[in-house]
């Protein structure tokens, strides 16, 4: 365990943007809550108090996601980075002279993509949303900060994180998977093989047999993650005014579906194809020298 | 005693070029071993088999235990120095010894830390921000300060330049040697670990061609500076080797006994760089 923590510390020391990227933004999107020209003075005298509270966690879930979409892209990078790094500045046979084995090793970036990472950036929304929240009721007056400091909004949206930390990470598994075997394969241009390697067998397919099973599969399984964790979709909305058709995105906690979530068979296979490319990049890693 | 290395038909290709064919040796404890041989002749591949790096075919064992299924155990025990192992260079010094410290039981920090002080290194330092020496010097006061029974080294002051050289191969013998530890170093430069070794092995082409303590030269080879009246004679007596040098004519032989090599000139005992040059062109020819 203690070897463990100890690769993980050797990973931030590396890889600095684990935190100073989520830092910086949180930073700056407090300094934009802060100057912004946001309206939110106009907000209250056209919305009923009940609309306020609808809106209200708009900002922290517009918060949660933006940390979200910068928490994927960074991942993808570092987990086709994590392997790669250490063999192209040569320093992977220094690593590989200590008493670590190549399966701890692989491990240890697994789990910095899957659990560590998610949480810093979980951390990161949550401090940035306390500040927005802060900062906003100051700006916008009792109505709109009783709305923000709805302890049950706050809740949901810890259970929220968590909820897509844990499920996120057993969905996207073979993706990381992937990105994790191609990192620890490829000796260059390791997105490049990462993304062509795929598209080119989904062609072949389409090619060679007129079927397009692999490509819809990818399709359903990349995107198709809302609509397995979470309950129907218009749940994840609500109805803004009365009979109209603007919509907000909403808190609830009708809207988490763990149990169609973890009795999803598409969801076990995935976990086992994640499993099987994580086990091919660690043969891959203690292999790497017979290149 | 037993062997801290031992290999039986330790074999070894990549596709169809074989880089290792039915190597033999053992390596027993307290020695220090050079692995002599030219390019593409196979050292890596017995240092990288030796330190699990590698599969291989036929048997090998390093402390008993089969070093690609064991290597993180083998590496409790040993030190591993390359040129082609570098420090990556976001790693700061004092990061490099915390991290050490804590996956490595044997590593005493204090020795780590008593090594560096005596040279210009500040535990701040970036490695990227470090000479190619001082890159070397924090590697060496890492592997050092583990408490090892092998150390394998390979090429390892290669890019560096004399003083460097000299002051790594000081500190190894100065510091770390012991009788309790073994060394099994590979270099291009035989001159300067010449002595240095308790062993030499040559290698070429996949094969170790020849293997013996340094102690047992004299008794195994002569290089006798042949009279030119007695050139043909000396011929006749099939030397391994021939080497004109300077208008004189040295003449290599395996036989240092033989009663009939008397004579024939002076003899000396070839230092390993000429054996090693002529057994090599022995096997080229």
């Amino acid at each position: 365990m203690n070897t463990y923590l100890w690769l993980f510390r050797r990973e931030v020391w590396e890889n600095r943007a684990i935190w100073v990227l989520p830092a910086a933004v949180s930073g700056l999107l407090l300094v934009i809550f802060m100057f912004g020209k946001i309206q939110i003075d106009d907000l209250p005298q056209h919305l009923t108090a009940e609309q306020i509270k609808a809106v209200a966690p708009m900002v922290f879930i517009g918060i949660s996601a933006l940390m979200l979409a910068l928490m994927s892209v960074y991942t993808s990078w570092y987990l086709l980075d994590c392997l790669h790094a250490d063999r192209k500045d040569r320093s992977v046979l220094f690593w590989k002279s200590l008493p670590l084995t190549d399966t701890d090793t692989v491990l240890s970036k697994l789990v910095m993509a899957l659990i560590i990472i998610p949480f810093v950036y979980f951390i990161a929304a949550d401090l940035t949303a306390l500040g927005a929240a802060f900062i906003l009721s100051l700006r916008g007056g009792s109505q709109l900060a009783g709305a923000l400091w709805d302890p049950g909004t706050w809740l949901q949206l810890q259970a929220l994180s968590v909820y897509m930390i844990v499920t996120g990470a057993l969905w996207y598994l073979p993706l990381t998977g992937w990105l994790l075997l191609m990192s620890a394969w490829a000796n260059r241009a390791v997105t490049l093989w990462a993304l062509l390697a795929p598209l080119v067998a989904c062609y072949v397919e389409v090619k060679l047999l007129g079927t397009s099973y692999l490509i819809d599969t990818l399709k359903r399984h990349l995107l198709g993650f809302p609509g397995v964790a979470f309950n129907e979709p218009t749940l994840l909305t609500s109805k803004l005014h009365d009979g109209g058709n603007l919509s907000v995105p909403r808190l609830g906690w009708d809207q988490f579906d763990p149990v169609y979530f973890f009795s999803s068979p598409e969801m076990w296979a995935g976990v086992a194809l994640g499993a099987a490319f994580v086990a091919g990049a660690i043969y891959l890693r203690r292999r790497y020298t017979e290149a | 005693m037993t062997a801290l290395i031992s290999a039986r038909n330790l074999g070894k290709a990549y596709g169809k070029f074989i880089a290792l064919n039915n190597v033999n040796f053992d390596i027993e404890p307290g020695r220090i071993v050079g692995l002599i041989g030219p390019n593409g002749a196979g050292k890596t591949s017995v240092l990288r088999a030796v330190l699990g790096l590698t599969s291989y075919t036929g048997e090998l064992r390093v402390f008993g235990k089969d070093p690609f299924q064991a290597r993180s155990q083998i590496m409790h025990d040993t030190c591993f120095i390359a040129d082609v192992a570098v420090l990556p260079g976001w790693l700061r010094v004092s990061q490099a010894l915390d991290f050490v410290g804590g996956v490595h039981p044997k590593f005493r920090r204090d020795r780590a830390v008593g090594l560096l002080s005596k040279t210009q290194i500040k535990m701040t330092s970036r490695v990227r921000e470090l000479s190619k020496g001082m890159k070397t010097q924090v590697h060496l006061a890492l592997a050092m300060a583990i408490d090892a029974k092998l150390l394998v080294l390979d090429e390892p002051t290669l890019g560096l330049d004399l003083l460097a050289r000299r002051a790594f191969y000081d500190a190894l013998v100065n510091d770390y040697m012991d009788e309790t530890r073994t060394i099994l170093i590979t270099t291009h430069q035989v001159e300067e670990i010449e002595n240095l070794l308790t062993h030499v092995m040559f290698i070429e082409r996949g094969h170790i061609v020849l293997d013996t303590p340094v102690e047992k030269i004299p008794e195994r080879f002569v290089a006798i500076s042949v009279h030119p009246d007695r050139l043909d004679a000396a011929q006749a007596l099939k030397p391994f080797h021939v080497r004109p040098l300077m208008g004189k004519t040295i003449m290599y032989f395996d036989q240092p006994s033989n009663p009939a090599l008397a004579g024939l000139g002076e003899p000396h005992t070839p230092t390993i760089a000429d054996l090693f040059v002529a057994k090599l062109s022995q096997g080229a020819a």
